[in-house]
C-alpha cells in the first residue's frame, strides 16, 4: 500500500476540483477505495446509531468516527505514528477519498477542516484526539469521552491549542482523565463562573492554560508522581479536590 | 514566548563555568534485530545547531527505524550547585534530564539520565535513550536540563532556592536541533496544470507564522499549461519578476498580522524552518525592506536581479 500525500499546492488544486466539479468523488486506486467503502459504510451506521433528537450529534459523530478511523489504522503495518503526523496524508484522505464525508459533518465548502488550516482538518483531529485520550483500549478510550463535561469545544481545545513545541502527551491523557471524572454540576458551576467575564471561557480552557504555563517552570514527567500528580495539582490548584 | 521571570536562582553562564561542566555532544544511531548502527550528524548551518541525520550506508528507514540518542556529561565541581549560593538546598537531590521537543510530531517529553547529590561521588553521567521506530517527522530539538529531584529541608538563607520534584533549574547547553526529514531547506515553488489559468500564483496560509513550516505553508506555483511557461526557462526577468511578485504578496501578508510581525522583524520567539524565521532571514540577513509595499518589491527584485 502506497500512503498517498497531497502538499498544500497540491491540496488547493484539489480543493479547487472539488468545488468546480460540483462535488464529485475523485478517482482513486484500489487500496483507497477500500478505504472509502469501509469509512462510509461505518459513518453511516455511526450516524444511524445517533438519535436525531440528541443534542450532542457534532460531539458524538466526532468521537465514534474518531475512535473507528483510530481502531481502522491500527493495524495496518503502513500506519505509524509517523504518518499520523504528516498533514499531507490527512490532506489527501480528506480531499480525495472521503470528502463527501468530511463534507457532510462541516458543509462542503469549509476549506479549514479539509486542508487548509492544520489543526482544524477534521480527520486529524478526531485522530489525534483519540490518541491524546488514550486509556488502554479503544472501548476505554471512547467511553470516557463519552462524557457530559466534553463537547467540540474541549476537542478544539486539546487539540487546536497543542502549543508551540507539541504536547506532553501523558499530561494530556491525565487532564482529560481527571477532567472527565469531575462530576458535571461542578464543571457546569466553574464554566459559568468563568462565562461572567468571557462568553467563550471555560473551566477546560483554563486548565489547559495553567497547564501551558506552568511546564515553563516545571517538567511534568519529573514531578514527584509523574504527570498523573501534575496534572492533580493543577486540578487542585484550580479548586477541584 | 513571553520572558520568563524565575522567583528562585536559575542555572546561567557563570554558574555553568563554576561547575565546571563539560559534555561530549550528541550522538545518534538505529537499532535493528539488536544490532546498533550509527548514524552521522550534518551540520546544515555551520552552526552547530540545525543538524541532519544521515546513515553513511544508507539502510536507516525513518518509516521503520527508530533512533537512540547518546551523550556523557560531567560536573566537575557539584557542590557549587548547593547550598545558599547554589540552586538547591544543601540536602537536595539534582536531577539531569533530556528535554526533547517537535512541533512536527506534535510531542514533547523528558527523559531522565541520572542525579546526584552534593556530596555523591560519580561526577560522570552518561545519556543513552532509544526513542520509538517511527516516532519522528519533520525537526526535534534536544537539551539538557537540571531539575530537582528530591526536596531537601531549607537551612537558613536556603528559602528561596527552588524545592520542589519536577522543578527545571536551568539548562546546560544550548538546544541542537536535528531535521529528521529536510523538507525546510526546499523553497516552495510547484509545477500546476492549469489550462486557461495564469502564469503563476501565490498560495499562502498559516494561523501561527512564527511556528508552522514555511515550506508547508507557502506555495508558489507555475502553470506548466501557460502559453508563456516555456519563456520561464530561458527568460532569467521573467523568473526574477514572478519569484519578486509572489514574495511581496506572502511577506506583505504577512506584514498585516500586527500579532506575529514584531516577533519577526526581532527574531524573536520564531522556530526553526518557520514562515516567521524565513521572512525574517529574508529582511535581515537578505536586507529586503518591509517598510513600504514599494520599497519590499525594489529591495526584492534588487537581490534577486543580483542572483542572475
Amino acid at each position: 500500500m502506497i500512503v498517498k500525500q497531497l502538499n498544500i499546492s497540491e491540496s488547493k488544486l484539489a480543493w479547487d476540483d472539488w468545488l468546480s466539479s460540483n462535488y464529485k468523488l475523485p478517482i482513486i486506486d484500489d487500496d483507497y477505495e477500500t478505504i472509502r467503502i469501509d469509512f462510509v459504510k461505518a459513518y453511516a451506521e455511526i450516524r444511524n446509531s445517533i438519535p436525531a433528537n440528541s443534542g450532542r450529534i457534532k460531539y458524538l459523530t466526532d468521537i465514534k468516527f474518531g475512535s473507528f478511523i483510530y481502531e481502522y489504522f491500527s493495524d495496518k503495518p503502513w500506519f505509524t505514528l509517523r504518518v499520523a503526523e504528516n498533514d499531507a496524508f490527512w490532506r489527501y484522505l480528506s480531499l480525495k477519498v472521503i470528502p463527501d464525508i468530511v463534507g457532510k459533518r462541516w458543509g462542503n465548502s469549509a476549506a479549514d477542516h479539509f486542508y487548509f488550516r492544520s489543526n482544524r482538518i477534521w480527520l486529524k483531529t478526531i485522530w489525534w484526539y483519540m490518541y491524546l485520550s488514550w486509556q488502554g483500549d479503544i472501548k476505554q478510550t471512547e467511553a470516557m469521552l463519552d462524557n457530559e463535561n466534553c463537547t467540540t469545544d474541549t476537542i478544539l481545545n486539546f487539540i487546536e491549542r497543542s502549543g508551540r513545541r507539541g504536547v506532553y502527551v501523558d499530561v494530556h491523557r491525565n487532564i482529560i482523565k481527571q477532567y472527565c471524572n469531575i462530576p458535571h454540576d461542578l464543571v457546569l458551576k466553574l464554566d459559568s463562573k468563568l462565562k461572567i467575564k468571557s462568553k467563550n471561557d471555560s473551566f477546560f480552557r483554563c486548565i489547559m492554560r495553567l497547564d501551558t504555563a506552568r511546564i515553563t517552570v516545571m517538567e511534568p514527567g519529573l514531578f514527584d508522581g509523574g504527570e498523573k500528580a501534575f496534572v492533580k495539582s493543577l486540578l487542585n490548584d484550580l479548586g477541584v479536590k | 514566548m513571553a520572558n520568563i521571570i524565575n522567583a528562585f536562582p536559575v542555572l546561567t553562564k557563570k554558574r555553568i563555568t563554576m561547575m565546571g561542566l563539560s559534555t561530549e555532544g550528541f550522538s545518534f544511531s538505529f537499532e535493528r534485530d539488536g544490532i546498533s548502527y550509527p548514524l552521522v550528524t550534518e551540520d546544515l548551518e555551520n552552526n552547530g545547531i540545525y543538524l541532519a541525520l544521515k546513515d553513511e550506508n544508507g539502510s536507516w528507514n525513518k518509516e521503520k527505524d527508530n533512533i537512540s540518542i547518546y551523550n556523557s556529561i560531567k560536573i566537575a565541581n557539584k557542590k557549587s550547585l548547593f547550598g545558599e549560593n547554589g540552586l538547591a538546598c544543601s540536602d537536595a537531590e539534582i536531577g539531569i534530564a533530556l528535554q526533547w521537543y517537535s512541533h512536527d510530531s506534535k510531542q514533547r517529553s523528558v527523559v531522565q539520565i541520572d542525579s546526584f547529590t552534593k556530596d555523591s561521588e560519580n561526577n560522570t553521567f552518561q545519556l543513552n535513550y532509544s526513542f520509538d521506530k517511527a516516532q519522528f517527522r519533520g525537526d526535534i530539538s534536544f537539551l539538557l536540563l537540571l531539575y530537582i529531584k528530591t526536596a531537601g529541608t531549607p537551612k537558613e538563607n536556603e528559602d528561596i532556592l527552588a524545592n520542589t520534584p519536577g522543578t527545571i533549574l536551568g539548562f546546560l547547553t544550548e538546544k541542537i536541533t536535528i531535521s529528521f526529514d529536510g523538507s525546510g531547506s526546499v523553497f516552495p515553488i510547484y509545477e500546476i496544470t492549469e489550462e486557461d489559468g495564469p502564469l503563476w500564483k501565490v498560495f499562502c496560509s498559516w494561523t501561527d507564522p512564527t511556528v508552522e513550516r514555511f515550506s508547508e505553508c507557502v506555495a508558489i506555483n507555475i502553470n506548466n499549461a501557460h502559453e508563456n511557461y516555456e519563456k520561464l526557462k530561458t527568460d532569467k526577468q521573467l523568473l526574477v519578476e514572478v519569484m519578486s511578485a509572489a514574495l511581496v504578496c506572502i511577506i506583505q501578508k504577512l506584514k498585516d498580522q500586527d500579532a506575529y510581525w514584531a516577533n519577526i522583524t526581532k527574531g524573536e520567539g520564531l522556530e526553526d524552518g518557520s514562515v516567521g524565521s524565513a521572512v525574517h532571514y529574508f529582511i535581515n540577513a537578505l536586507e529586503w525592506d518591509p517598510l513600504s509595499p514599494e520599497l519590499l518589491s525594489l529591495s526584492i527584485r534588487r537581490f534577486f536581479e543580483k542572483k542572475v
